[in-house]
């Protein structure tokens, strides 16, 4: 990836490790969407 | 090659925690002539690393060696005084922190900025009761695209080149902790390391 708005995957890849939400009230999209608005900002 | 670390303190409103910044030579000389050299504060040194210009620099304090360390958690030295005071992450949310610090070539030539990890987490294991996870951003999206950002996975590690003299990279911070029994049960308390090599 090089100059695209990161992602939580892409964190995950990048650090090897693995947030397991599913069982969370937060989504994954909510936090790509602060990802990307942080990211752009 | 200037090579420094950072320290992060994290926690779930009062868990203890810090990201801190060490300290190295830009360059080297020996010469048969007088020489005076400072070893100077993150702040004003070759690679400058600094709070952010906004009031969110103040997550950022300074270690006792004058390092710089992401600290968000009840020991942050600016609480009283641009921290009005709030010791920790709310639990079960995100919370993103706009232009926390940033780092600036302030040598001579072109660099290649390195900085990892990018990620942190703690999980609580023992009743699975906790997931913290911090994520560092750097603030390049809309800016030209003269910068080459590379993602290298499995290192945890990004680079981004070609950073000249005078120019700075902000970054921001996307964390959370979930749920709501987060508090005082998951904690981060690593460091970020930077390298900066001529290029």
């Amino acid at each position: 990836m090089a100059d695209d708005t990161p992602t939580l995957t892409d964190y995950e890849e990048t650090a090897d490790i693995e947030f397991d939400l599913s069982d969370e009230e937060i989504d994954r999209e909510t936090i790509n969407a602060e990802l990307e608005r942080l990211f752009s900002s | 090659m200037e090579r420094r670390k950072f320290v992060l303190s994290v926690g779930a409103l009062a868990a203890g925690g810090s990201l801190t910044l060490g300290t190295g030579a830009f360059s080297s000389l020996e010469a048969e002539r007088d020489v005076a050299v400072n070893v100077a504060a993150d702040a004003s040194a070759y690679l400058g690393i600094q709070p952010g210009d906004g009031p969110n620099g103040n997550y950022v304090d300074t270690t006792s060696s004058d390092a710089l360390a992401i600290n968000l958690t009840g020991d942050n030295n600016n609480i009283g005084n641009g921290l009005a005071g709030g010791q920790g992450l709310n639990a079960n949310a995100i919370t993103g922190i706009e232009d926390i610090f940033q780092v600036k070539n302030q040598g001579t030539q072109e660099i290649e900025l390195k900085i990892a990890p990018l990620a942190f987490s703690d999980v609580d294991m023992n009743d699975f009761d906790g997931i913290l996870g911090v994520l560092l951003v750097p603030r390049i999206g809309q800016l030209e695209l003269r910068y080459d950002l590379s993602w290298e996975p499995s290192v945890n590690l990004m680079s981004i080149s070609t950073l000249s003299p005078g120019d700075k990279i902000e970054f921001s911070l996307v964390a959370f902790a979930l749920p709501d029994s987060a508090v005082d049960s998951v904690a981060i308390d690593d460091e970020i390391e930077l390298t900066a090599e001529a290029i």
